[in-house]
């Protein structure tokens, strides 16, 4: 229900969005309008690792269609707008990871989904970097080895509602 | 020649197209995930959390620390004191760090009182790595969370009494072990 | 590092590195390719991109705890590692496993079978081109996933046998969904050959691709359906009968010209063979215990127990203390294998006594099969390279360890 406000000649539907009355015009702010579109078209890098990335395929196929969200897998980094870090990241690893992250364009993010991405899992060993979070900036963390697809959408749901807080992130020198 | 008649009026891929015409008019199986959840099925292992006994309203474990010795990744810490009058182990610290988990299953199944427990719970991604690094505190808020949304009455997880598997190999709470109500987790009402 | 010799770089050669996040690559696999013009002339893969040390990180786990380890080789059919696993220090230790048990193992297996080979299909169809059938194949390995959660409790990593047995019993309405489920899941299969078999499309990327002689598989050390696809009749399944595979009847499906075709055809068929097995082992599956009486318990002690002598009266800094060692499990080695998806899946243990494995080596098909992608690829164009990974159906996990 539209509720109204003091000034009769705007709608208020949620915080700062306002319809004009008798007109088609809605006013929101800028942060809102470029974090709604962001959130709302995150297209992924196709990159799988280990276990995680077979429950990846599964969240993009037929059973939990990823692309109800707006998400579709991306092969190119130069397309993508979140990187999903699904399985072990060894050291030999590392570096491409870091790579393909730094070819992503302004924003991007980045999700570690499972124990292996999170804090190097049950490979407490020699070759093994204990998490992602070494040597890139992890915006979820999804726990489970492997979490099922649900449970990476969720984190997607989580990485769309912090898109949705930021503020002021709409161009290149910010 | 009948392939060649085949390959000329394209029934090789007519064929594929009938099954994908037909498969137009069948229910589709996708989950709208947020709003309609796929019922997860008992003994699902998701996240940790210590049962809150009825009786004590505290958890039950008594620091055997079985679960840390066979856990493969290592991830439980405990730390105990043994009580000088009782000559009992005292919990003093117990903490799992759900991120290094790999949900095998294990400790829940060579815990001897049913203590720890993987939830059906696994919507807990997080922002940060300790909203996840569960303390006993957290571990028992996880058990009241979880029991608070179950939908049955009462609750028995399969790790508790391992079906199948000779009775008396098992630790005797093991052996038949009590379902923990739900009404009793609820307080004082009833 | 692994770094290709290129003796002289002439106007022709061409060279191109591709991976190791390339999406057709099937994980981390690098391939140093070098052309000549769109030829190959020269093929190097590099591996070691999932390098864990998951056979060094066994030796510091007890036996029962190294068989999470296991999971995690060839995620893709995890239930056949670990009973690769359990068979091998069943093996060594002398234990039988009860009949059910058995008759278990034999289905989750098969159905794994079927989950791998489903994964295979998919990707190895969106690869070279067909999408639907990703989409397809996808909605039923979901269905398998569920049955595992409904027996286990995961979906992927399922750490569900044990040693001498199996964890938990399954209970009788899920067997009837899973025999349900097997008698729709042939329909499906045929469905996926219509879509595939006679499709002028696939047949024309797939059908002299790859192609390799019986003596040249048989050298490179290839098993399962890649080598049977040569038309080789080798399955552990039949030669070397484990679990209940001696009571249960199949077929072993061969192919004739060992190219990327046959191999498609061997891997569908077997898909039914399968879930054949399946529903026969349900029909034949007695009652009983699912864990053998003298199996270890799963917390498991290891080797050496220290024992402090009587350490508060002596002087405070120091405890006086021994490592008694004693034996938990028989002495010895053993080599075992199975008959996984992917191909001849075997496990190398040394014990010497203790709780943990001393050593532990895993003969993995994958990494194997990585050795034949120069030999396959020779003479191809860059696009057959693709169908050349896919057909050899290559777990990083598996090769890397």
């Amino acid at each position: 229900m539209p509720l109204y406000t003091d000034n009769k000649d705007l709608i208020v539907v949620e915080e700062n969005t306002k319809i004009i009355k008798g007109s088609n015009v809605i006013i929101t702010t800028l942060d809102k309008i470029v974090n709604w579109g962001r959130s709302n078209s995150l297209w992924p890098l196709t990159f799988g690792l280990a276990c995680c990335a077979i429950e990846m395929m599964a969240a993009g196929a037929s059973h939990l269609d990823l692309d109800r969200f707006g998400i579709l897998f991306r092969a190119s980094p130069r397309q993508a707008d979140v990187i999903i870090i699904a399985g072990t990241v060894t050291y030999k690893m590392a570096p491409i990871v870091k790579r393909v992250y730094d070819q992503m364009p302004e924003p991007k993010y980045v999700v570690a989904m499972g124990s292996c991405a999170c804090t190097g899992g049950i490979f407490d060993t020699y070759s093994t970097v204990q998490g992602a979070d070494q040597f890139l900036p992890v915006d979820v963390y999804i726990p489970g080895c492997p979490p099922r697809p649900e449970a990476l959408m969720q984190g997607l749901i989580k990485l769309k509602e912090k898109i949705m807080k930021e503020e002021g992130r709409w161009g290149s020198w910010k | 020649m009948s392939n060649f008649l085949k390959r000329l009026f394209f029934l090789d891929l007519i064929k594929g197209l009938i099954i994908t015409f037909k498969t137009i008019f069948t229910t589709p199986v996708t989950i709208r995930y947020p709003k309609q959840k796929r019922a997860i099925e008992p003994g699902f292992r998701g996240r940790h959390a210590f049962v809150r006994d009825p009786e004590t309203g505290k958890e039950r474990c008594v620091a055997c620390t079985k679960c840390a010795q066979v856990c493969p990744s290592q991830c439980i810490y405990i730390d105990f004191v043994i009580n000088s009058e009782t000559g009992a182990r005292v919990l003093r610290k117990y903490e799992i760090d759900a991120l290094r988990c790999i949900f095998c299953g294990y400790c829940e199944e060579v815990c001897p009182v049913n203590a720890l427990v993987l939830t059906e719970f696994f919507e807990y991604a997080s922002y940060d790595r300790e909203t996840n690094y569960f303390n006993r505190e957290k571990l028992l808020n996880n058990w009241d969370d979880f029991i608070k949304h179950h939908e049955e009455e009462e609750y028995l997880n399969k790790f508790w009494y391992l079906p199948g598997i000779n009775r008396r190999r098992l630790p005797s709470a093991k052996r038949n072990p009590k379902a923990v109500l739900k009404f009793m987790n609820k307080g004082e009402e009833y | 590092m692994g770094q290709l010799e290129i003796e002289k770089v002439d106007e022709t050669t061409f060279v191109l590195q591709m991976g190791p996040h390339h999406p057709a690559t099937h994980g981390v696999l690098k391939l140093f390719c070098e052309f000549e013009g769109e030829r190959v002339k020269k093929i190097l893969p590099e591996v070691g991109y999932l390098h864990r040390g998951i056979e060094k990180l066994a030796e510091f786990k007890t036996y029962p705890a190294a068989m999470t380890l296991t999971d995690r080789l060839d995620y893709i059919s995890s239930m056949s590692n670990n009973i690769a696993y359990c068979l091998a220090v069943e093996r060594l230790m002398g234990i039988e496993p009860p009949a059910r048990a058995k008759f278990i193992r034999t289905m989750v297996a098969e159905l794994t079978r079927l989950s791998s080979h489903l994964l295979w299909l998919a990707t190895h169809a969106l690869d070279i081109g067909a999408m639907t059938v990703f989409l397809y194949a996808f909605r039923e390995r979901e269905q398998i996933l569920q049955f595992f959660e409904k027996i286990c409790g995961a979906r992927l990593t399922v750490s569900y046998p044990r040693i001498g047995g199996v964890r938990l019993d399954i209970k009788k309405h899920v067997l009837e969904e899973i025999y349900e489920f097997m008698k729709v899941m042939v329909k499906r299969v045929d469905e996926y050959e219509t879509l595939l078999t006679e499709n002028r499309i696939w047949i024309a990327r797939t059908k002299g691709i790859g192609v390799i002689s019986p003596e040249e598989a048989v050298s490179l050390g290839i098993t399962g359906p890649a080598l049977r696809g040569s038309g080789v009749y080798y399955d552990i399944r039949k030669h070397a009968p484990y679990d209940a595979y001696s009571e249960v009847d199949f077929e072993v499906p061969l192919g004739e010209h060992g190219d990327t075709y046959d191999r498609y055809l061997c891997r569908v068929r077997e898909m039914r063979q399968s879930a054949f097995i399946v529903k026969q082992c349900i029909e034949k599956m007695p009652e009983g215990e699912i864990l053998a009486e003298d199996s270890p318990d799963i917390d498991l002690a290891p080797q050496s127990k220290r024992i402090i002598k009587g350490g508060e009266s002596l002087w405070s800094g120091f405890v006086e203390f021994t490592d008694e060692k004693y034996e938990v499990l028989p002495k010895g080695e053993i080599y075992s294998a199975v008959e996984a998806p992917k191909g001849e899946l075997g496990f190398y243990i040394v014990s010497d006594g203790g709780g943990k494995p001393y050593r532990m080596r895993v003969r993995a098909p994958s990494f194997i099969h990585i050795s034949a992608i120069p030999k396959l690829c020779e003479g191809h164009l860059l696009a057959d390279i693709i169908a050349i990974i896919g057909t050899l159906d290559i777990v990083m996990g598996e090769a890397d360890r």
